[in-house]
């Protein structure tokens, strides 16, 4: 297999969550793919649906009010959405990992890192030698005098330290695909940056592909090779982090990378999108972003918008767009 | 334990809980200075020390001339087997129930939780009453009721803290990295609860105690010629103006045993809240 095959390929996902004043769609119609050794960045705001898409793909997503309401998640080729839930338990940890955001809930307090690192390796079907084996995987998250680390509980580290053991119960199982789900978030940002070194270096030696869900642009920038932009459910463009970057195609990322402050260009006031998110209840017919966008014309708050190239036609690069042509 | 904690040890209910329960449940065979069982006619009656009583029976004597620090001691038997047979039974019992419910929720929940709301709402005596008058009284009785009237309140508790644990993110964490529901359950929930388990299970020996010496003295509890305390307060009862000592002493041991017990309790709980322990 070259490194072109992708690994991971959700199609039109459609994500429900059944509350007590009707369903929404959280997701609606999500597709995109991850290749081998790839790390996909998803961006957008709160309440844009990445994390939803990243509990879906898990099939973690809160019970009993969620549900997925169609669509595919192939792995490797088996579709995650028809597996039983017992099938899917082993799935979890050992195909797909996952780190969550805030390190400091993430660990049980009631015991220690080792024992932690070691009931990963044991979900894993690994036996003999496990302590020697979790001190490794320690060792190979940075962690610090690992030897004497792995007898010390949660509550004795610091985040950062915390946010490497995730790390290292992630990897145990040697996952093909690990999704992060803002994973920098809780962090400071000098050990932001180290954190995701770490996970360059272990995407290097294990060749295993990310899915990195965040709203820090500069993340993505720095670690993604490809990225999508999700707005109220959607994913409104699609693109190599150069293309994108260079030359965006839907008005919601243009306006996303506006909103970056810059050291280097002195402004009064930082650029905002006006208006808030839609309430995915109130969503209609045309392109969800119409409302705060300063292209919108009558087509786009009607007519759901179609998927075209991007601005300078780079390979894999699109957007949902009505306007991209118009953009200058 | 911190130097703290200990200093604020509730040492008089423990002195207390030694003396009246845990020492003469173990050793009430050598410490007791007679045969709780064997009555001397000659002695009948007999006031303690200090009403005219004599050091040979230093609590005094009941009707059939039986010394009643002796029933007492060995009474103390019947309080703590009684107590903890019936507690671990109902916490297992309840907890078990308590994690299901509150993991699995849906229909399970709903049929344990009314379960619980039944054994609530049913009277525990009337219930005793209804299954002596079928088997006659015995020690298994006693455990079974003990064990219906507490097992709700594990349920109940356990399903409280299990439905806030189970949307922490240390369980999200393990069902995202391929943990089983049954894993989950065992260690990530089970342990976090365990410190309300134990308070939970000291705080209800005082009920148990209070239960058992009512089922006793109404003499549904535990059979004669057994001294049980109910069952000795209930002897002294028509005795009561003259002979006052039968009914006071077993009395007594009943309200230092909860008494002491309770306030133990008390202190747990202060000592196991991790934002009461830090003040």
């Amino acid at each position: 297999m070259t490194k072109n095959d992708p690994i991971l390929c959700v199609k039109n996902l459609r994500t429900e969550l059944a509350l007590s004043s009707g369903a929404i769609e959280v997701v609606r119609g999500v597709s995109f793919s991850v290749n081998k050794g790839e790390t996909l960045g998803i961006v957008g705001e709160s309440g844009s649906g990445k994390s939803m898409t990243a509990l879906s793909i898990m099939r973690v997503l809160p019970r009993p009010i969620g549900r997925i309401a169609g669509g595919s998640i192939r792995l490797d080729g088996r579709d995650l959405v028809q597996l039983t839930e017992s099938e899917m338990t082993r799935i979890r940890g050992r195909e797909i990992g996952m780190i969550l955001q805030d390190p400091h809930t993430s660990l049980n307090p009631v015991y220690t890192i080792g024992n932690q690192v070691i009931e990963a390796l044991q979900i894993n079907q690994q036996r003999g030698g496990l302590l020697e084996k979790a001190i490794s995987l320690l060792k190979k998250v940075n962690v610090a005098d690992a030897a004497r680390r792995v007898h010390a509980f949660p509550h004795q580290m610091s985040g950062g330290m915390k946010q490497r053991v995730v790390g290292a119960i992630s990897i145990a199982g040697a996952p093909k695909v690990i999704i992060a789900d803002e994973p920098t978030t809780a962090l400071d940002v000098t050990i932001q940056l180290q954190y995701l070194e770490l996970l360059e270096q272990i995407q290097q030696e294990t060749g295993t592909a990310i899915v990195f869900i965040t709203h820090d642009l500069g993340i993505v920038a720095r670690l993604c090779h490809r990225l999508v932009v999700m707005y109220a459910g959607r994913i409104v463009e699609e693109g190599t982090v150069d293309d994108v970057f260079n030359a965006p195609s839907h008005p919601y990322t243009v306006a996303l990378l506006n909103s970056v402050p810059h050291v280097d260009r002195k402004v009064d006031r930082l650029y905002a999108i006006k208006g808030n998110p839609p309430a995915l209840h109130e969503i209609g017919t045309g392109c969800s972003f119409a409302p705060r966008c300063p292209l919108a014309d009558t087509r786009c708050k009607t007519v759901s918008p179609p998927t075209v190239p991007g601005k300078n036609h780079g390979q894999g690069h699109f957007a949902a767009c009505w306007k991209t042509g118009e953009m200058a | 334990m911190s130097r703290r904690a200990l200093r604020r040890l509730p040492l008089v209910p423990i002195l207390l809980l030694f003396l009246v329960l845990i020492i003469p449940a173990f050793l009430a065979t050598w410490i007791a200075p007679h045969d709780p069982y064997i009555s001397n006619l000659r002695a009948r009656l007999q006031p303690p020390v200090g009403f005219g009583g004599s050091w040979d029976y230093p609590l005094g004597t009941d009707r059939l001339g039986r010394c009643m620090l002796s029933r007492i001691l060995h009474g103390a038997k019947y309080a703590l087997g009684i107590s903890m047979v019936g507690i671990a039974i109902g916490a297992i019992l309840g907890t078990a129930l308590g994690l299901i419910s509150g993991y699995l929720r849906g229909w399970v929940d709903v049929i344990i939780m009314r379960l619980v709301d039944i054994t609530f709402a049913l009277p525990s005596i009337l219930l005793a009453l209804a299954l002596a008058a079928i088997s006659g009284p015995s020690l298994g009785l006693v455990v079974l009721v003990v064990v219906f009237v507490i097992w709700g309140f594990f349920a109940r508790q356990v399903r409280a803290e299990t439905l806030s644990l189970r949307e922490r993110d240390f369980v999200a964490r393990a069902r995202v990295a391929g943990a089983s529901g049954g894993r989950i359950v065992l260690r990530y929930i089970l342990p976090n609860i365990m410190n309300t388990i134990i308070v939970l299970a000291t705080l209800q020996i005082g009920v148990v105690i209070i239960l058992e010496a009512t089922l006793s003295f109404l003499g549904i509890g535990i059979p004669r010629p057994a001294p049980a305390w109910g069952l000795l307060v209930a002897d002294g009862r028509q005795l009561i103006v003259s002979n006052w000592w039968i009914s006071l002493f077993p009395g007594l041991a009943i309200l230092l045993t909860v008494l002491s017990v309770n306030l133990i309790g008390d202190w747990l709980r202060d000592w196991l809240d991790p934002k009461l322990r830090q003040a």
